[in-house]
């Protein structure tokens, strides 16, 4: 009877508070499909309206969303890629193989992780203007195609799921070691490699600052730069087109969430945890 | 974590042991080499880099100006930095600290053994996080737009008035709050609920005999228990809340709202790059050496924190 009642008293917390986080969407969707004199009407509409597909298309004749969106594919798809390939195979290496230096190269692998990197935009923005890197979407792949973070995570995956045996024996056929890692460790670290694969992708679909600072070409923009100029231009004159550029820029990455859930979260702890 | 030590390592066939190391495991060094590489240029370097740079006086276009260490006077004596420096704390007290306490909470909530939906809740917590900062901003704006957000409008239904959000330096720095709040709050419920599932469940059986109710649990066995998650989001959540930059700079459309009460560190420093910010000239050297500013603080930030850790591990002991 108590645990009952205490049960009852848990969802009368939770379910308030994940309404109110519910809310911030549903009120995006609103606004999204709504018509401008909607919004400004008062007392306000509060339910969904039919105009999602007229507010696209006024958002599509007057900037180019569609390549922002075609931006932000190619740039976080080529990022992602070359990050989780990267950090699956150092992982790999640092997990399976022994080699002078290893433990302290690590050392300073992880030690890289608590530098303030953030702090040292002018330089870094400097670098990239001398090697003609500006207004190119170099300075968002290139950087970051080594992440420590991610690193870590592929080795302790490795070590958990790769077997010393399996590969030994790929070895006795005669696989080298680029084939041991494709054949053995890649299918064995595939669960992780999907969960950090998400995570990157986001990460890399929501890079805001870098995009801002280095894109000067409105063709060149991503996303959220396109996102945040809309805003600046319509957001005072058309409301619902920023709306629904917002809601489209967002659908992707709920999707794709929702679809790899556990891998994300997953992911999410993997440094607070096991660290 | 299970270490196996114990394991060989892969052996050396085909490799002969006289063969200096860089030749005899150069694939091993290839494969770990890009970050090494990646870090010198683009992150040891620009360091270095930073240190010339903040004794420059430089608008980006003509020739740098050599001007010592006034930059560094400038920096100390100027209010911007301070003005910023407070606002960034402001912002980190009135949103961080909050957000990890009440995802503290909320996990040791959703972590009771027979609650009912919890993937559901769990969910809808971290779907935030997934949204970028920049359509988070968009749709905060609009919902505490002064006239037309739908908060004030429910504000004024039930009688409390209107709140001048958007033009009052309070009601700004709220809404960032509030922003970094909604986002933030299901990534430390998921980190702290895998925590909490790592506690045997035999302690919490134990503590409930013993009459412990839910608030002396959290204090005597959950939190000491999941210590170590505790101190990984504590300072993670120190550096990542005192370089906030996207949150106020779209909520403000780049302007830092009134009097600039939301422009916080890495919003100055981005300011003096000439990027947003109308109110400052751009000046590259002083940007720097705001960089090294917030570097200077996240290190003092960084040195409490091991301080406060360790008295607590001796405290604990």
């Amino acid at each position: 009877m108590r645990s009952r009642r205490h049960a009852w008293l848990q969802h009368a917390v939770l379910i308030p508070a994940a309404a109110l986080f519910a809310f911030p969407f549903y009120w995006l969707a609103v606004m999204a499909t709504s018509r401008t004199s909607d919004i400004f009407s008062s007392p306000p509409r509060l339910v969904p309206g039919g105009e999602i597909v007229s507010n696209i298309e006024r958002l599509t004749g007057s900037v180019d969303f569609l390549g922002a969106f075609a931006n932000s594919v190619v740039v976080s798809v080529t990022a992602t890629l070359l990050t989780v390939a990267i950090a699956a195979l150092s992982g790999f290496v640092f997990a399976m193989y022994r080699f002078p230096g290893r433990d302290p190269l690590f050392a300073v692998l992880l030690l890289t992780m608590t530098l303030p990197t953030g702090v040292m935009l002018v330089p870094t923005f400097q670098i990239y203007a001398d090697l003609g890197w500006l207004n190119t979407y170099l300075p968002l792949i290139v950087p970051g195609a080594a992440s420590a973070f991610g690193i870590f995570w592929m080795r302790q995956a490795a070590r958990e799921a790769v077997q010393y045996e399996v590969m030994e024996a790929a070895r006795v056929d005669g696989a080298g070691f680029l084939r041991v890692f494709w054949h053995v460790a890649l299918p064995a670290l595939r669960p992780a490699v999907a969960g950090f694969t998400v995570f990157q992708f986001m990460w890399n679909w929501n890079e805001y600052l870098w995009p801002l600072l280095v894109l000067n070409d409105q063709e060149k923009y991503t996303l959220p730069v396109a996102l945040q100029q809309l805003n600046g231009s319509h957001g005072t004159s058309d409301y619902p087109v920023v709306m629904a550029a917002t809601l489209l820029a967002t659908i992707p990455l709920i999707v794709l969430f929702l679809f790899f859930r556990r891998q994300v979260m997953s992911s999410a702890t993997a440094g607070a945890v096991k660290g | 974590m299970p270490r196996r030590t114990a394991r060989p390592a892969v052996p050396t066939t085909r490799r002969r042991a006289d063969q200096p190391a860089l030749r005899r495991y150069w694939r091993e060094y290839l494969a770990i080499s890009p970050f090494y590489v990646l870090f010198a240029v683009f992150g040891l370097f620009p360091l270095v880099f930073a240190l010339y740079l903040s004794t420059v006086s430089w608008d980006g276009l003509g020739e740098p100006d050599q001007v010592g260490l006034d930059q560094f006077t400038r920096l100390v004596s100027s209010g911007e930095f301070l003005d910023a420096l407070g606002n960034t704390v402001i912002i980190f007290l009135i949103a961080q600290v909050p957000v990890i306490l009440a995802a503290l909470g909320a996990a040791a909530l959703l972590s009771s053994p027979r609650l009912k939906g919890r993937g559901i809740y769990q969910t809808l917590f971290f779907l935030p996080q997934v949204t970028s900062i920049v359509a988070v901003a968009i749709v905060f704006q609009s919902l505490f737009s002064n006239e037309f957000g739908i908060i004030n409008t429910l504000l004024e239904a039930v009688g409390l008035g209107a709140v001048p959000w958007m033009t009052t330096a309070w009601g700004v720095r709220l809404v960032v709050a509030l922003m970094i709040f909604w986002r933030g709050f299901g990534y430390f419920v998921v980190i702290f609920l895998a925590g909490i599932a790592s506690i045997p469940p035999t302690l919490y059986e134990a503590a409930r005999l013993d009459g412990a109710g839910p608030w002396r649990i959290l204090r005597s066995i959950t939190v000491p228990m999941i210590w170590p998650t505790v101190l990984f989001v504590a300072v993670t959540g120190t550096i990542s809340g005192f370089q906030i930059f996207t949150e106020p700079q779209v909520l403000t459309n780049g302007l830092g709202g009134p009097d600039g009460s939301v422009v916080t560190l890495m919003f100055l420093q981005v300011g003096y790059m000439g990027t947003t910010l109308p109110t400052v000239a751009p000046d590259l050297g002083f940007a720097t050496t705001i960089g090294w500013g917030v570097f200077v603080v996240l290190v003092l930030l960084a040195l409490f924190n091991s301080r406060v850790i360790n008295g607590r591990r001796k405290e604990m002991s």
